[in-house]
């Protein structure tokens, strides 16, 4: 299910959601003992758009999300849970569905944004004790 | 976005313990312990002063009102003696003033109100249903309140300071016994936690305490003793109570055990972990370091099955004929009906042995089990009582000074296995294992009870052996008669017994101990001191005993002085029936402690070998006398140069008639199985470990040096506590099977130990010269092999799987047994006894083999299993090691494997340009690289041990550094090659090599080359080469002690090896077109012959062998390329590599087909049984581990001991049993020549114990 509450307290409830199909393939690669290096890539669709049309005031949504591409290498320097570091990156390229939830038909200020691929990269670092 | 890894590592951030250092575990033993004895002030050694409520003796008290209703016993104080006035809530508590109403009668209200309000209730009245002592009560025991204890057994060591150690009784002999090794069982834990790896100290630091509140306790010898007597008597500081397994470090780092897992998902949980069903990461558990829980399965055998104990904390487990006992004092002092045979139980026997009371109290129950004999303690304690405890592992001293040993689960097993197996349920099955550890119970009757009680009943219908009749823990026991090597059965004269004779057991000898023979029970030796202790800890195994044989058989050269070394005067312990000894008119006799009316001449040894005496005996005289030169003997003129002098050799070592070895122990770990543990708090937890010994025989007799403690002198020794570990998961997925063990120091856990084997007997059945050395007529050969513990290859154990190489189409592990116990072949006779029906439909299917794991390879035409691994020599791929550790996990989508994780993580691999072969140097786990402290007396290890030995026919010997395999540390399994040695091409060609010692003998197409490994890895030498005629194209070598037998173009030839690096041909042909391969075990010799099939060779005597048999059932072994030998119970199989017809099981040795199958090597009787066609030609089977070879040809020491100090025979030693200089030196049962005079030089009068010089470090 796609979270449409964008935090706790605002947004959406998802009593009415728009379902998410996804579909990927995911890669673990054990380098060595300590390192693993993990990539996966995930099409994703929504089940049935209606319920955003609904609340996006906006007709004939397309179901499709898009691509999203992982690349993540994790390293246990002792061998164990209690150190963990998590670096990888990830890109999203928008689908049909994306683009026209998050492309602005409209003209004028603040109007005219197209859907661009997204990109993040993270490091996570776990002590654990 | 990146959304699956990102919930992995959220999920796999779980907070865990630090890993902590073994020393964990000690400090919170030591926690633990200080808690316990902080919570009661006063305790000095485990044993609780306090003072509590039970009152003393109500003196002057006009009426007892316990004899209203015990209105008779059997003593009324317990006590033989009328000098002892005691009333009996003196000693048992319980209010005597409540008297039974007039007219109520047993079972009315008045009655039972009275016997509630007179009586002390327990806590639990639920396990209490009845006055018996109740089956398996463990740490119920420990829950009681201390007066409940008291009120059942005022003898309990919780409580006896309060009733038979108060200042007028026996303060000295509680306060002793309090202490002492039959209490606190340290032996044992210390044994199998140092054998395992699990705990680093040889001295044992653990043992078993309670306060008086029954919490665990540690002791401590006060005052401490000195490191020197720690190190010469054995005597140890403390000994903490068994931490709890849950917070136990590995010891044996298997792999499942090293760092890296990660956390495996929970039952039920699908969101508690993320790996899926197949990946490599399953196989490390949630046990292993760095993970959640670190625990050690040594620990938690100890703590949860059932072995040496219950100790004297506890009762009596009360269940079987054998175990029937109450605890501390009374365990041994009050009598339990346990058998009916009256040379264990004396004038006991004929109570029976369900553990019935016969007392004349009237309130006791009779013909329930769990009761005293009598209310009567007694010093005529019958040697049934000690076999209660003193039965543990099946094969201890009491059970050899019976002449038994622990049934092997096959033999004659007709009458033990149902027609059809049970349908026993799993709460039946639970039941069963409560009782009796091992697992095959399970599936035998023996499993229930009532006809476990009358299995000696089935001796007249057996055909091969007969019970005893006693079975504590659930056993059965065999006797053991005397055979020759090949089985035959013999009487007193040594005249054979037919084996279709009716009366064979009548005719045959019973080689129970003479003193047995003679009427005497344990307490006929073991006097008070052995018995109580002396009040400090003793760890090792026989380091509280004082009695030694010369205490009573006297020295060379005097009567015994009837003292021990301590100043203990034996002429002054009493027996129940006056004084124990008496000397008269220069004997000595003795009176003894069972029997009033008997008494005997205690034979002295210096009788023995004084002419004209009437107990002269010739052998004793040459045996005594002989001096090291192997020449001169009939006097003692120089005691110095005895070889057989009473301060270097243990009595019994030629003594011994035969000695018990348990040669393997399997100890699989299952989950799921909600069992308490039997020691401490008792908590109860999911995991529980079965007890299972895998081969029993009394035919090995094999010596070394006795602990320091017992001045490590020459002993006999046994193999024990030779354990293969399994665990599952709780998927009950098998994560290891069937695993070796390192012991703390590297050396292999196959373990062997030190044994005072109970079995002496006089006459034909000791030991002569051509036991121990070389026999003139060369035919003992095998039988010195064994003796020297070089290992005969006729135990060795070929598990689960057998790995056969393929060539091109790779290898398979084939299963070949049940992996239910009795871990059965399957085909095999024991098959057919255990699993019926199983057996059934595979000989319905054409006896093929189904279960098979296999992995691709490129030419394997060796291969070699050890441990976890699996080498293979693989042509141009070189040497390629296999993870076999899952082999037998179910969980696992490949079992075998190259690569755990990808080629960057380790290189399980060292490319050659074409490999031939690889051998292992020992087929047991041995560690050179750990460290060795000095306190543990450890030999080292030979750096040789670190190494695969690899041959190629282009680059000749490499040298392959393993040890890394072993270390726990999966980070650095970079295998590489540490030495290529060819020098000037000399190893160019090389087909095959074999390590014996610390030589390499390698086939090499143009002869046999001899490399030294002496300085191993720095500096190979070549030391001989030797080509045709006299070695044609060698292609493989078998070496057994002084002999290698090489296959080659002209067939099988025989080289004297007794130089080791300088072998010598024989001359001895024996003409075979196509010998692939040979595997000598013992007598026998087994040649993969090819065409012909398999060929048996009698080589008794070596340099004349003689064709036994050839084998090809009926044409089915046409291509026969390799042999390798196993023992499996008592049947010994081959699992031969057929290049046509695949893998072929052949049953050798059957006790139902082969006469005399426990001889030392009978007659082999071969028959297919099994086939597995394998995808390639069947090139070459894996070797099984040894299981009796704890030493190498060279004297590097491979297995560990389990005592400290002790060890097997180093090179020196061993040439001196058959060298003299550089020659071979050699023996007959006959004297030398015509002995010295006697001469009266040392005359009896001198010492009266013996020459001080002769018997000062003379041990028991």
């Amino acid at each position: 299910m796609p979270d449409l509450r964008s935090s706790k307290d605002e947004g959406e409830a998802n009593y009415v959601n728009p379902g998410l199909l996804l579909c990927g393939v995911f890669f673990d690669f054990k380098l060595t003992p300590k390192l693993a290096l993990d990539l996966n890539a995930n099409y994703l669709r929504f089940d049935r758009t209606a319920p955003l049309e609904l609340l996006l005031f906006q007709p004939r949504i397309s179901r499709e999300i898009g691509w999203d591409y992982g690349l993540g290498v994790r390293w246990r320097p002792f061998l164990n849970q209690q150190t963990v570091v998590l670096v990888g990156a990830a890109q999203f390229r928008p689908g049909e569905g994306f683009k026209q939830i998050f492309s602005s038909n409209c003209e004028g200020t603040g109007c005219g944004a197209r859907a661009k691929s997204l990109y993040q990269a993270f490091a996570s670092l776990v002590f654990a004790y | 976005m990146g959304a699956n890894m990102k919930r992995k590592s959220d999920r796999r951030a779980k907070p865990l313990l630090p890993a902590l250092g073994l020393a964990a575990a000690g400090l919170i033993a030591v926690g633990l312990a200080l808690l316990a004895e902080g919570a009661n002030a006063g305790t000095t050694d485990g044993v609780n002063t306090r003072q509590e409520a039970t009152p003393a003796a109500p003196a002057g008290k006009p009426i007892n009102g316990c004899v209203t209703c015990h209105l008779q016993t059997d003593t009324p104080t317990a006590h033989e003696s009328a000098a002892v006035r005691l009333e009996c809530v003196a000693c048992h508590g319980g209010n005597a003033s409540v008297s039974l109403p007039v007219g109520a009668v047993a079972g009315s209200p008045p009655f039972e109100k009275a016997k509630k309000q007179a009586h002390v209730l327990p806590r639990y009245p639920e396990r209490w249903k009845t006055s018996a002592n109740p089956e398996l009560s463990n740490i119920l025991w420990n829950r009681e309140s201390l007066e409940f204890i008291r009120f059942i057994n005022p003898g309990d060591l919780r409580v006896a300071r309060e009733a038979c150690g108060t200042e007028k009784c026996h303060p000295k002999e509680v306060r002793d016994v309090g202490t002492s090794m039959m209490r606190h069982g340290a032996m044992l834990w210390g044994s199998a936690l140092y054998n395992n790896g699990a705990y680093p100290l040889k001295n044992a630091a653990f043992g078993e305490f309670y306060t008086t509140d029954g919490r665990p306790a540690m002791a401590r010898t006060r005052p401490a003793p000195a490191a020197d007597e720690t190190r010469t008597r054995g005597a140890v500081a403390a000994l903490l109570p068994l931490p709890r397994w849950e917070i136990t470090q590995p010891g044996n780092v298997l792999r499942v055990f090293e760092r890296g897992g990660l956390p495996i998902p929970e039952i039920a949980n699908p969101a508690s972990g993320d790996q899926e069903a197949g990946r490599p990461d399953d196989k490390l558990s949630a046990r292993g370091f760095g993970t959640f829980l670190r625990t050690d399965p040594v620990f938690l055998g100890l703590q949860k099955t059932r072995l040496l104990d219950p100790t004297l904390n506890h009762l009596g487990t009360n269940d079987h004929p054998g175990d029937f006992r109450s605890s501390g004092c009374t365990a041994c002092h009050m009598i339990y009906a346990n058998d009916r045979d009256p040379s264990h139980s004396g004038r006991y026997a004929s109570f029976g042995h369900l553990g019935q009371s016969a007392s004349a109290d009237p309130t006791i129950p009779k013909g329930e089990s769990g009761h005293p004999i009598k209310h009567a303690l007694t010093l005529s304690i019958p040697s049934s009582q000690c076999v209660v405890c003193h039965v543990h592992p099946g094969t201890n001293v009491v059970n050899s000074y019976y002449g038994t040993i622990w049934w092997d689960n096959e033999t004659d097993g007709k009458e033990l296995y149902p027609a059809k197996s049970l349908k026993r349920s799993a709460s039946e099955i639970d039941e069963i294992q409560r009782h009796n550890p091992e697992g095959s119970a399970t599936r035998g009757l023996w499993g229930d009870p009532k006809f476990l009680e009358q299995v000696a009943s089935l001796n007249p219908r057996l055909e091969h052996t007969q019970f005893a009749d006693f079975n504590g823990h659930g056993w059965i026991f065999r006797n053991v008669y005397w055979h020759d090597a090949k089985g035959n059965l013999l009487d007193g004269e040594g005249r054979l017994v037919e084996f279709n004779d009716p009366k064979k057991f009548e005719k045959a000898v019973h080689l129970k101990d003479i003193h047995l023979e003679k009427g005497m029970h344990c307490v006929d030796c073991h006097f008070v001191m052995d018995n109580h202790g002396d009040g400090k800890l003793y760890a090792e195994t026989r380091a509280a005993t004082r009695i030694r044989c010369i205490d009573c058989h006297g020295g060379y050269d005097g009567l015994a002085n009837l003292k021990l070394a301590d100043g203990t005067d034996l002429a002054s312990l009493p027996t129940a029936f006056g004084p124990r000894f008496q000397k008269r008119r220069g004997k000595i006799y003795q009176q003894s402690a069972m029997d009033a009316s008997v008494k005997w001449e205690v034979v002295q040894t210096t009788d023995t070998i004084t002419p004209g005496n009437e107990h002269y005996n010739e052998r004793s005289r040459l045996a005594k006398t002989m001096r090291s030169d192997g020449k001169t003997w009939g006097d003692l003129s120089d005691l110095g140069k005895l070889a057989h002098a009473s301060n270097k050799v243990a009595c019994q070592t030629c003594h011994t008639s035969w000695v018990t070895s348990c040669f393997g122990c399997h100890l699989p770990m299952s989950a799921n199985r909600k069992k308490p543990n039997l020691h401490n708090e008792g908590t109860d937890s999911r995991n529980w470990t079965q007890y299972n010994f895998q081969t029993l025989r009394d035919d090995a007799f094999m010596l070394g040096h006795d602990s320091t403690v017992h001045g490590n002198d020459v002993t006999t020794i046994r193999s024990s506590c030779a354990v293969l570990v399994d665990s599952q998961n709780a998927n009950r997925e098998w994560l290891y099977s069937q695993q070796q063990t390192i012991s703390a120091e590297g050396l292999s856990g196959t373990a062997f130990s030190p044994f005072y084997s109970h079995a002496i007997r006089g006459g034909k059945q000791t030991k002569f010269c051509t036991d121990c050395h070389l026999s003139r007529d060369n035919d003992n050969n095998a039988k010195m092999a064994q003796l020297l513990m070089l290992g005969t290859n006729f135990y060795n154990f070929i598990g689960r799987y057998a790995y056969v190489g393929e060539g091109s189409s790779g290898f398979s592990a084939v299963a070949v047994t049940e992996r239910d116990e009795p871990q059965a072949v399957i085909g095999s006779s024991l098959h057919a006894l255990a699993y019926p029906e199983r057996f059934e439909d595979f000989a319905r299917g054409g006896r093929r083999l189904k279960e098979v794991h296999t992995h691709r390879g490129h030419d394997i035409r060796s291969l070699q299993l050890r441990g976890e691994y699996l080498y293979a020599a693989s042509g141009s791929d070189g040497l390629v090691v296999y993870d076999v550790a899952n082999v037998d996990n179910k969980g696992f989508s490949q079992r075998i494997q190259t690569a755990p994780v990808s080629s960057l993580g380790q290189r399980l691999y060292v490319r050659t340009k074409d490999a031939t072969s690889v051998a292992s140097p020992s087929t047991m786990a041995i560690d050179p690289t750990r460290p060795h402290l000095p306190v543990n007396e450890e030999s080292p290890i030979h750096p040789m041990y670190a190494f695969l030995y690899v041959t190629d026919r282009q680059e000749g010997l490499i040298l392959v550094s393993a040890a890394t395999l072993l270390d726990g540390d999966p980070t650095n399994n970079f295998l590489k090659r540490a030495v290529t040695f060819n020098p000037d091409g000399k190893l160019t060609g090389a087909e095959s090599v074999t390590v014996a010692g610390t030589y390499a003998y390698v086939s090499t197409d143009h002869g046999l080359v001899v490399v030294s490994l002496q300085n191993a890895p720095k500096r190979l030498s070549i030391t001989a080469e030797i080509g045709a005629p006299a070695i044609n194209r060698p292609r493989s070598v078998a070496i057994q002690f002084r002999y290698a037998f090489v296959c080659d173009a002209d067939g099988v030839k025989v080289l004297d090896v007794t130089d080791l690096g300088h072998p010598r041909p024989t001359g001895t042909v024996i003409q075979l077109p196509e010998a692939n391969n040979i595997y000598l075990s013992r007598t026998y010799a087994y040649v993969a012959a090819g065409r012909k099939g398999l060929v048996i060779l009698d080589i008794q005597d070596p340099e004349r062998p003689r064709l036994d048999q050839v084998f090809d059932a009926e044409g089915t072994l046409s291509d026969t390329r390799d042999v390798k030998l196993g023992m499996t119970n008592n049947s010994l199989f081959a699992y031969v590599a057929d290049g046509k017809n695949g893998l072929k099981v052949l049953q050798l040795l059957s006790p139902d087909m082969t006469p005399g199958i426990y001889g030392f090597s009978p007659r082999p009787t071969p028959r297919l049984i099994a086939t597995f066609p394998t995808r390639g030609p069947a090139l070459a089977v894996s070797k099984g581990l040894d299981r009796d070879r704890a030493v190498d040809e060279s004297g590097n020491q491979l297995a560990v001991f389990g005592r400290r100090g002790s060890r097997p025979f180093d090179q020196s030693e061993l040439y001196r049993m058959y060298l003299r200089g550089d020659k071979v030196w050699t023996v007959t049962n006959e004297s030398p020549g015509e002995p010295l005079p006697f001469g009266s030089t040392q005359g009896r009068a001198a010492t009266a114990s013996g020459n001080p010089a002769a018997a000062a470090s003379h041990r028991p």
